[in-house]
């Protein structure tokens, strides 16, 4: 694996890397943004405005012929939120033109329509096609409605909106409806305009073999643009709470959902990450062997943690009536961790997987992808090799130390209203 | 032993039957960095009736389901901290005609594998145990079969389609049919259907072919032969209800749209199911006209899609997504299926989604973990090859495409299910 990086424009950094054993490339395009609530809902329409269709293919359906003219060839947006700052993403993937059927360039064809797709978007007279505008709209609307169905999702966005009220990290990832609903055509051209004057960018392109064409045809793209890039940080770490949230809210549903979060100070992304892994994702994982195994109280029970807020969350789904023992359950399997009352290989055994996870990931295009990208938001190169050599130097002093600076900052419970009858077959 | 290669990419893989029975596939793919290995077994929610050496079982809902949680046990501790000691990544999954325990590992491959072969094959079930996993998969049920919408619409749409075909029930059971399952039954399961001969074992990744045999050779055991007979389902052609309807909370109604047909098996199933696939792209895939228009006119959102359901006893094809208007919708996909049987499939169209499934066949198993998860596919299907999706795809046909359109998208053979919100 070879990897490459340099600033192609102001403010624009390419990152390439070099992978023999892969059959596809990818190209991923990342633009740092900060939001609102004004903004928030237009970063979310951009995902699709921008992928569905462009000057070159104007006509509905066109662009996605095109994608599967090209052997499947993908290009969806996204939204990453970290911190209280938004990577608004597009990510191309294509077959390499080794396996090409006919020998054509699939490498020259998507960069052109995706460098079209964001360049020569489908707008006229300073917004986007209005019809186009519509039914992405709509989607949106329609996405935001709907954060009521997914159950696990829902309490996901209700805690985070508790323990980050005031800050835009509190903010959905689609917005709130009425500044959605708000939002116009124009507003979207004009906000996309300055996205690519002033983001920061970060582009990272997985190939099986170079291909000078990539870096060209970005450069003399980004070359264009009068650029004046501003900074945004993805770090944002939540004032520290006095006192603890704790809501409580019902829904129609026939499980119970239960978030706490932890806020830490002084602790590094290393440190943290083996925390997170004593606690869950592993057969060891303290929440898996005790609040599951050995409890019974739930099928779930995750841990994950933001290094940009500087809080660890921990979820699962439980019986109604039983949140209670749940969440007693979960603060003991912190104290453990606070008082080193755990299996004294489990450090050991979450470094290996984390050494596993760390070579999965270099298995795959989009494995590449992610975590150079994560390092990047990070304000770190990749270098996976000192990210290992950091994680294996971690003590069990550090861990401890670590545990005990995890503050208990709000407990949200979705709770359902029904056992639920089901017996049909 | 049988050495396969892809037509396309070049990649091999060699088959081997183990003296035990046990079909092996292996991928040797020194470049990668980590190693996946997948046992499969031919057990899965829809066999609820058998025969083992002459004794009829009948099994409750969830009953394979039950049995994926329960084989981690054994005597001196549960599979799943072994494996982590060992820095590999496990998991296991129960589906409708098959399960399947896996993982993947880059440092001490051959003793994770070793661990694999000797926990499938060795069940530790007690009555405690059992007690215990109750609550645990109930929750399973209560998350994913219950609450989530996204579930509850493809059960929803099979039992409307289905008049008594096992595959109508959740994979995890229910509620009430898990409380029936016992020691003994998964006992007598484990002994019909995972005798070595019923099952895969797929490798892919940095490893050697010789090390996987090594370690099969060691740890597989010989067991005498078991026949099992699993009861043969007998569904009725038509569907059992042409509309089925609930509620849940949900923001908007949730559809599904089935037509159901006659099932098919082994290569004639691929093959179907490869033109399948094509012909619902055509008629309602992003880049169709149906689509389009459904999408302006605002009948669906970007929640739509369509897909293929089928295994050795059902085919099912679907469309599924969100609606103010789910009988519109269903209204709008049987009046182009009936335009396309009337004007035929444009050829130019046809080609252009056939190469986007030959893209998608050579990139999706560009990983040990995909390779792995490809080849357990082909054995537990019996195909003759994993690699038969690049050989099959440029002999089909637009006039088989014509022909699947007229004989598995029938109007008379349509459920619609709908989810409205409370």
């Amino acid at each position: 694996m070879r990897l490459e990086t340099a600033e192609i424009a102001n403010g624009v950094r390419c990152t390439e890397v070099c992978d023999s054993k892969l059959r596809g490339c990818l190209l991923s395009l990342h633009f740092a943004l900060r939001r609102d609530e004004n903004t928030a809902p237009v970063h979310a329409l951009l995902t699709d405005l921008l992928t569905g269709s462009s000057a070159d293919y104007p006509a509905p359906g066109a662009l996605s012929a095109q994608l599967d003219s090209l052997y499947a060839a993908d290009f969806p947006g996204s939204l990453h939120l970290c911190g209280d700052a938004a990577d608004l993403y597009f990510s191309a993937s294509w077959l390499d033109d080794a396996y090409a059927m006919n020998g054509e360039s699939v490498t020259e064809e998507m960069l052109s329509l995706v460098l079209g797709c964001l360049l020569r978007p489908h707008a006229a007279n300073g917004a986007f096609d209005a019809e186009r505008f519509r039914i992405c709209r709509q989607n949106l609307l329609d996405d935001i409605d709907a954060a009521v169905n997914d159950k696990r999702a829902f309490a996901l966005r209700r805690a985070t909106e508790i323990a980050f009220a005031g800050e835009p990290a509190a903010i959905p990832p689609q917005g709130n409806r009425p500044a959605a609903e708000a939002v116009t055509a124009a507003d979207c051209f004009r906000i996309w305009q300055e996205v690519l004057c002033t983001a920061p960018v970060d582009l990272i392109a997985v190939l099986p073999a170079e291909k000078p064409l990539l870096r060209e045809r970005l450069t003399a793209a980004f070359s264009g643009i009068p650029r004046a890039p501003q900074s945004v940080s993805f770090s944002a770490p939540s004032p520290l709470r006095q006192t603890v949230q704790t809501v409580t809210e019902e829904m129609d549903m026939t499980q119970s959902r239960l978030i706490l979060t932890y806020q830490y100070d002084r602790a590094g992304r290393d440190v943290m990450t083996l925390l997170c892994r004593m606690l869950s994702g592993t057969g060891d994982s303290l929440l898996f062997a005790n609040v599951r195994e050995q409890l019974g109280l739930c099928y779930d029970c995750t841990a994950s943690f933001s290094a940009a807020k500087q809080v660890l969350m921990i979820e699962c789904g439980v019986r109604p009536g039983t949140e209670q023992a749940a969440e007693a359950a979960i603060r003991a399997q912190i104290t453990a961790l606070q008082t080193g009352d755990y299996p004294p290989g489990l450090p050991g055994a979450c470094k290996l997987y984390e050494e596993f996870s760390a070579a999965a990931a270099l298995d795959s295009a989009g494995g590449i992808a992610k975590a150079v990208s994560a390092s990047h938001r990070a304000g770190i190169p990749y270098d996976p090799a000192a990210w290992l050599g950091r994680l294996r130097a971690v003590t069990d002093e550090q861990l401890r130390a670590a545990a005990n600076r995890l503050r208990l900052s709000a407990v949200y419970r979705l709770c359902g209203t029904e056992e639920g009858g089901q017996d049909a077959e | 032993m049988n050495i396969l290669t892809d037509p396309v990419t070049g990649d091999r893989c060699m088959t081997v039957t183990h003296k035990s029975g046990l079909t092996v596939c292996i991928a040797e793919q020194p470049d990668f960095h980590t190693a996946s290995a997948l046992l499969g077994v031919r057990f899965g929610s829809v066999h609820r009736q058998f025969t083992a050496d002459g004794r009829s079982v009948s099994l409750p809902a969830g009953t394979a389901h039950f049995l994926e949680h329960k084989l981690y046990d054994s005597a001196d501790g549960d599979a799943v901290t072994k494996f982590t000691r060992l820095g590999a990544s496990d998991n296991a999954y129960t589906a409708f005609d098959r399960t399947v325990y896996y993982f993947s590992a880059q440092q001490r491959f051959a003793e994770a594998l070793a661990l694999l072969l000797d926990f499938v094959q060795r069940p530790y079930f007690t009555a405690e145990s059992l007690e215990k996993e109750r609550p645990i998969i109930a929750q399973e049920i209560h998350e994913y079969s219950l609450d989530s919408p996204e579930d509850r619409i493809f059960f929803l749409l099979l039992e409307g389609l289905f008049h008594r075909h096992p595959v109508r029930c959740d994979v995890a059971g229910t509620l009430r049919s898990i409380q029936d399952i016992t020691p003994e039954l998964l006992y007598q399961c484990h002994r019909a259907f995972y005798h070595p001969s019923n099952l895969v074992l797929c490798c892919a990744g940095n490893l050697t072919a010789e090390e996987v045999l090594e370690i099969a050779d060691r740890t597989v055991q010989i067991l005498p032969p078991v026949q099992t007979v699993t009861e043969p389902v007998r569904e009725p052609e038509t569907v059992f209800r042409q509309e089925v309807r609930e509620r849940m909370t949900v923001s908007k109604p949730q559809f599904a749209v089935g037509f159901k047909s006659p099932p098919v098996t082994g290569e004639a199933l691929l093959r179907q199911t490869l033109l399948g696939e094509l012909v619902l792209d055509y008629i309602a895939g992003p880049s169709s006209p149906c689509c389009q228009r459904m999408l302006s006119e605002g009948l669906i959102n970007d929640t739509f899609s369509v897909s293929a359901f089928t295994g050795e006893s059902w085919f099912v094809l679907m469309a599924e997504g969100e609606s103010d208007a789910p009988e519109a919708v269903r209204d709008a996909l049987t009046a182009e299926i009936a335009r396309v049987r009337r004007e035929g499939i444009d050829g130019e169209r046809f080609a252009a989604l056939k190469r986007a499934a030959y893209g998608d066949a050579i990139l999706s198993a560009n990983s040990p973990a995909a390779a792995a998860e490809a080849m357990t596919d082909a054995m537990l299907r019996r195909l003759s090859s994993p690699y038969a999706v690049t050989a099959l795809l440029p002999a089909l046909t637009a006039a088989e495409a014509e022909a699947l359109t007229a004989e598995r998208l029938r109007p008379d053979r349509v459920c619609l299910a709908v989810i409205d919100p409370c």
